[in-house]
């Protein structure tokens, strides 16, 4: 079997993990997608890689969301759950129809200048760039925002896994996914201490 | 044995070692500032690729390290800058330990000089917005200390700056289009557009620059100022060395103009808003976004000396930032973290030297006569009346903004009417290492203004202080007047870069 036959399934995987990061407000739900958002980054990016480097997104996009799982869970920010309201739901849920979209018109023009890509890897790159970009534009807290820089570096990872294929440059944008969950994951503990302190 | 191992990997593995014994603040802070010299002794006089005699033995330092199939080259026309980033690294250091910031500076501080010199060193060069990311993503734990009222200028700060890096890395394949064919218009220009977001990103160029005074209200000051000196420096280096590199952004008429109008609305944006800022961590920001403002500035001159003016500028600017920062540190501390104009009244009777430190810091900024950054400023604003009356006039009202700044924080410091003193501020806030002995303490409990005099003396700083703040004053003024004496030096810089520096 040629892993391009799992391109199409690796999409659609993409795509139903953004959207519920994306429409859900509870943190589980959010990380746990980001896990199994991982595992369509990583079909989509073997298409271009041997899988054994493909891999190594794989695992450090599944550290990156471990990190932060461990960190909420440790945060007494995990008892604030709080009901997300119809209005707000509509909101996000218009948003990312808008994204969606935009993200196939682009994807499509994208094809035509760069031929290189797959269809399946166009979409599903400008799809998490568009996402993480707008979840960006309406986060201000540590968790949020981690999440939605490893979306937007997700989708470039898949765009750019296609042009380059350096083993050092994979290394380092593991270690930068890492980095991102971690800096994440201080700024929630820090917030969180100065909380039970005040 | 190679150069990059050296002067990265060698720096890396000490500033780990240093951390072990972070407890020890000065032990720490003087054996980080004698490495600095050391790598920065050796960059200067170390030749590369060439067999040196050291006594009965000789060795060749390599220019080539080889890590996963990609190259880390320093070059010999590369040791000045190795050699500049290092000694400037060192002033740094020492100002660390006046100001007293997080343990973890010293370590932290050779970790990113030796990052910045892989910035210099990695092979593609747009490789290395990896590596700028990971000194962001090493500065934010620093930065966002806990207690802090907000982290919202840590967090800004670190999602514009992964940002950035997609963009300018995508633009690294696409330039390898460009320079296979060169004729082919539409990649060129998608190719500039997204380098030029990149860079807008990374550098903090107006309109991403609102990072800049948020964490300069939040963090420790000096850790901020440190931020905005070294991160500007890595970004601009990497974008001199593109424009050295490719030939098709170097001869883009378009381009340098965009930069030069962007440099100037950078200064004039940054002087107005220093000039009506209220808060003192503030005001540093905005001089620090003037300052990225007149980097532009000497990069659109670059067919008129602008690559000599752009390291003229690093010395009056690292004096400047290193002063201003830690004579701010102090006033802070003193100040319980709180630096708004309200809570700092007449606190130059309390801290002199302090005070005089963030005016002379402010002042050598906005380009005063007889400070360390005139002459450049000077050079700058005669360059650019020749070729943009219009962005030079935007420039120099930008430097009167902060001139007015200054005196608004004088007024503030040394006019307005102290706060009424209580005796536990007085007594020390919890960051500082300053004693008051008991016997001394009834003296605290009045205001007359011979009894504040004493108290100068008391919560001011110890002898080793009064030496590094003297060496800083000593320096802008001996910078800003005889600058003769080091643009000799800053003439070896220019062969970094081999298609400007001839």
């Amino acid at each position: 079997m040629e892993i391009n036959s799992f391109a199409t399934p690796s999409l659609i995987i993409i795509f139903i993990a953004v959207m519920t990061i994306f429409l859900s407000r509870n943190w589980r739900w959010g990380l746990t997608s980001l896990g199994i958002m991982y595992l369509g980054v990583f079909g989509l990016i073997a298409i271009s890689w041997p899988t054994n480097l493909a891999v190594v997104k794989l695992i450090s996009g599944w550290l990156a969301s471990s990190v932060l799982a461990i960190t909420q869970i440790f945060s007494t920010q995990k008892s604030k759950q709080v009901s997300q309201p119809t209005s707000e739901f509509i909101f996000w849920a218009f948003s990312a129809i808008l994204i969606i979209i935009i993200s196939y018109s682009l994807s499509s023009s994208l094809l035509v200048w760069l031929p290189i890509f797959e269809f399946q890897q166009s979409l599903g790159g400008i799809l998490l760039m568009g996402m993480g970009l707008l979840s960006l534009g309406f986060s201000n807290q540590g968790f949020r925002v981690s999440m939605s820089l490893l979306i937007f570096l997700a989708g470039f990872e898949i765009l750019y896994a296609a042009v380059e294929a350096s083993v050092l440059v994979a290394g380092l944008l593991a270690v930068v996914n890492l980095g991102i969950a971690l800096s994440g994951a201080y700024l929630i503990v820090s917030r969180t201490e100065e909380k039970q302190t005040s | 044995m190679n150069a990059p191992f050296i002067w990265i990997i060698l720096p890396i593995l000490i500033s780990i070692l240093l951390i072990i014994f972070r407890r020890h603040r000065g032990v720490i802070v003087f054996s980080g500032l004698a490495i600095c010299l050391l790598f920065a002794w050796s960059a200067w006089i170390v030749s590369f690729d060439q067999v040196i005699q050291l006594g009965t033995r000789t060795i060749k330092i390599g220019e080539t390290l080889s890590v996963f199939g990609r190259d880390f080259v320093l070059s010999e026309s590369e040791r000045p800058v190795i050699s500049l980033i290092y000694f400037i690294n060192a002033f740094w250091i020492l100002g660390a330990y006046y100001s007293k910031p997080t343990r973890l500076f010293v370590p932290y501080s050779i970790l990113v000089v030796a990052l910045l010199t892989a910035v210099i060193a990695v092979e593609p060069f747009l490789f290395a917005a990896v590596i700028l990311e990971l000194i962001v993503l090493l500065s934010v734990p620093l930065l966002a200390e806990p207690g802090q009222k907000s982290h919202k200028g840590a967090l800004r700060f670190l999602a514009f700056q992964t940002l950035a890096m997609p963009f300018i890395l995508f633009t690294s394949w696409m330039v390898t289009g460009v320079e296979a064919g060169p004729g082919d218009l539409e990649l060129l220009s998608r190719a500039a557009a997204l380098l030029g977001i990149g860079l807008t990103f990374s550098l903090a160029i107006f309109p991403f620059h609102s990072w800049i005074p948020m964490l300069a209200e939040e963090s420790p000051p000096y850790l901020a100022a440190y931020i905005f000196f070294v991160f500007p420096l890595g970004v601009s280096l990497f974008a001199l060395g593109l424009l050295d590199r490719f030939v098709w952004l170097r001869e883009s008429g378009i381009l340098i103009s965009i930069v030069q109008i962007l440099g100037g609305i950078m200064v004039f944006v940054g002087g107005f808003w220093a000039g009506v800022e209220r808060h003192l961590g503030r005001i540093l920001g905005f001089a620090a976004i003037m300052e990225i403002g007149y980097t532009l500035l000497s990069i659109s001159l670059i067919e008129k000396n602008g690559l000599l003016i752009y390291f003229w500028l690093f010395i009056p600017r690292l004096l400047a930032y290193v002063l201003w920062a830690m004579s701010l540190s102090k006033i802070n501390r003193d100040s319980n973290n709180n630096i708004n104009f309200g809570n700092i009244r007449g606190v130059g009777l309390q801290s002199p030297f302090s005070s005089i430190g963030v005016l002379i810091g402010n002042f050598t900024l906005a380009g005063i006569p007889f400070l360390a950054a005139f002459p450049g400023r000077l050079v700058i604003w005669e360059a650019l009346a020749k070729s943009s009356p219009i962005i030079a006039s935007g420039t120099i009202i930008g430097s009167i903004a902060l001139i007015v700044a200054g005196l608004r924080t004088l007024s503030v410091l040394f006019v307005s009417k102290p706060l009424p003193i209580k005796e536990n501020s007085l007594k020390i806030s919890p960051l500082s290492d300053s004693v008051i002995s008991e016997d001394k303490m009834p003296l605290l409990e009045t205001d007359s203004t011979d009894r504040l005099e004493k108290r100068i003396f008391l919560i001011e700083n110890n002898w080793v202080n009064s030496i590094i703040w003297g060496l800083f004053f000593l320096l802008i003024i001996y910078v800003g007047n005889f600058p003769q004496f080091y643009i000799r030096i800053l003439q070896n810089f220019l062969s970094v870069f081999e298609h400007f520096g001839q």
